[in-house]
C-alpha cells in the first residue's frame, strides 16, 4: 500500500469515527431519556407505594443514579464529537492577553509575543481548572512555541487529558479533566498541543515570530 | 391561566412522544393534542395542522434531519409556531434550526419538571408572539 492510500483511508476512517461518535452520542441518549422520564413517570404514578416500599425506593434510587452516570458519561461524548466537528476559523491573540489574571512564571519576556490560536478556548481551559482559586502558570519559550504549564490535580494518568478520558470515561465525565479533554481536541486541530502526566498539564500553542 | 393552543407532536420515537404528550397533559390539560409519529405523512400533517399550532418537532426522523420542514412551515403555514427538539443539540444545530425557520430549538431535558418548564415557557412564548402579531395588526 503506498502512503497516499494509506493516509487517505487513514482519513475515511477518521470520518467514520466521528460518525460513530456522534451517533452514540446523540442514538443513545434518546432510548436513555425514555428510560429516565418512564421511571420518573411510574414513581411519580405510584406515589405513596414507593415511598413505604424500601425495595421500591433503592429501585427508584438506583435507576435514577445509574442514568445521571449515564448521561454524564454521553453528555462528554457529545462535546467531544463537536469539539472534532465544529467549524474553525483562524484565530491569534497577544500572549498577555491569553494569560492576563493569572500567575504567571516566565524566564523570558512574554510581552510582545502573539499565540496563533482561538484565546477562548485557552481561557477557557485555564479557568476550567482554576475555579475559584488562584492559578500558577509556568511559561516557557521553546523556539516557535510556548509552553504553559500549570497543576491539574484531579489528573490521575497520561499521556494527555484526552488519552485520560478515554482511559476512564466513567472517572473523568464532568470534570476539570474533560474540559481539558474537549479543549485538547479543539488546539491540537489549530497546530496546539496538550500533554499531560499525574497531576500536571502543559498547553503548547504555536507562536508568530519575534 | 393555561394555554389551550392546539399541539402537534411530531417523533417517530413513540416512547418519547406518548411522553411528551403525558407531559402535555399537565402543563397544558385543555390543549388538544395531536401526534405524528409517521414521517411519511409530512409535510402533509405540518400543512394541516390546526391554526396557530404548536409543532414540536424532532430533529432526527428516521435518521433524516428535518430541517427541510421547517422550511416548509415557515414559508407555507407561518401561522405555526414550530419547535425543533432533539436528543442532542449543539448550538449550531440550534443557530442552524432557527435559521431553517423554527421559531425556537431545544435539546430534550433529562427530567419531568425541566419539561414542564420548557414547554410551559414555549407555550407562553407562542402567546406572547400571537398577541403582538394581534397588536401590530390593530395598529
Amino acid at each position: 500500500m503506498t502512503i497516499d492510500r494509506a493516509t487517505a483511508q487513514t482519513d475515511v476512517e477518521q470520518v467514520l469515527l466521528d460518525s460513530l461518535l456522534y451517533a452514540v452520542s446523540h442514538d443513545l441518549r434518546s432510548p436513555l431519556l425514555t428510560m429516565t422520564l418512564s421511571a420518573e413517570l411510574l414513581e411519580t404514578s405510584l406515589g405513596d407505594e414507593v415511598a413505604r416500599s424500601e425495595a421500591a425506593k433503592v429501585a427508584f434510587g438506583s435507576m435514577q443514579q445509574g442514568a445521571q452516570d449515564l448521561e454524564r458519561m454521553l453528555q462528554t461524548l457529545t462535546l467531544l464529537s463537536r469539539a472534532r466537528r465544529k467549524q474553525l476559523e483562524p484565530a491569534q491573540a497577544p500572549l498577555k492577553l491569553i494569560l492576563g489574571g493569572y500567575e504567571v512564571t516566565s524566564d523570558t519576556d512574554l510581552s510582545g509575543r502573539i499565540a496563533r490560536i482561538d484565546p477562548l478556548q485557552v481561557r477557557e481551559m485555564l479557568d476550567a481548572v482554576a475555579g475559584e482559586a488562584d492559578l500558577e502558570v509556568r511559561a516557557t519559550m521553546d523556539g516557535a512555541r510556548v509552553d504553559l504549564e500549570f497543576a491539574v490535580p484531579e489528573l490521575e494518568q497520561g499521556p494527555s487529558p484526552l488519552h485520560a478520558v478515554a482511559g476512564s470515561l466513567k472517572q473523568y465525565a464532568g470534570t476539570t479533566v474533560e474540559t481539558l479533554a474537549v479543549g485538547q481536541v479543539l488546539l491540537e486541530r489549530q497546530g496546539g498541543a496538550v500533554r499531560g502526566e499525574p497531576g500536571r498539564v502543559v498547553i503548547s500553542l504555536p507562536l508568530e515570530a519575534a | 391561566m393555561t394555554s389551550t393552543r392546539p399541539i402537534l407532536v411530531v417523533d417517530d420515537d413513540i416512547d418519547h412522544a406518548v411522553i411528551l404528550r403525558t407531559v402535555l397533559a399537565s402543563v397544558a390539560p385543555e390543549a388538544p393534542v395531536e401526534m405524528c409519529t409517521d414521517p411519511s405523512r409530512l409535510p402533509g400533517v405540518l400543512l394541516e395542522a390546526p391554526e396557530g399550532a404548536v409543532v414540536l418537532i424532532d430533529r432526527l426522523l428516521r435518521g433524516v434531519e428535518s430541517f427541510p420542514h421547517l422550511k416548509v412551515a415557515r414559508d407555507e403555514r407561518p401561522d405555526l409556531y414550530v419547535v425543533l427538539l432533539s436528543s442532542a443539540l449543539s448550538p449550531e444545530d440550534r443557530a442552524r434550526a432557527l435559521q431553517s425557520g423554527a421559531r425556537d430549538a431545544a435539546e430534550k431535558p433529562g427530567s419531568l419538571s425541566l419539561w414542564r418548564s420548557m414547554l410551559g415557557k414555549m407555550l407562553t412564548d407562542a402567546d406572547e408572539r400571537d398577541a403582538q402579531r394581534g397588536d401590530a395588526r390593530a395598529g
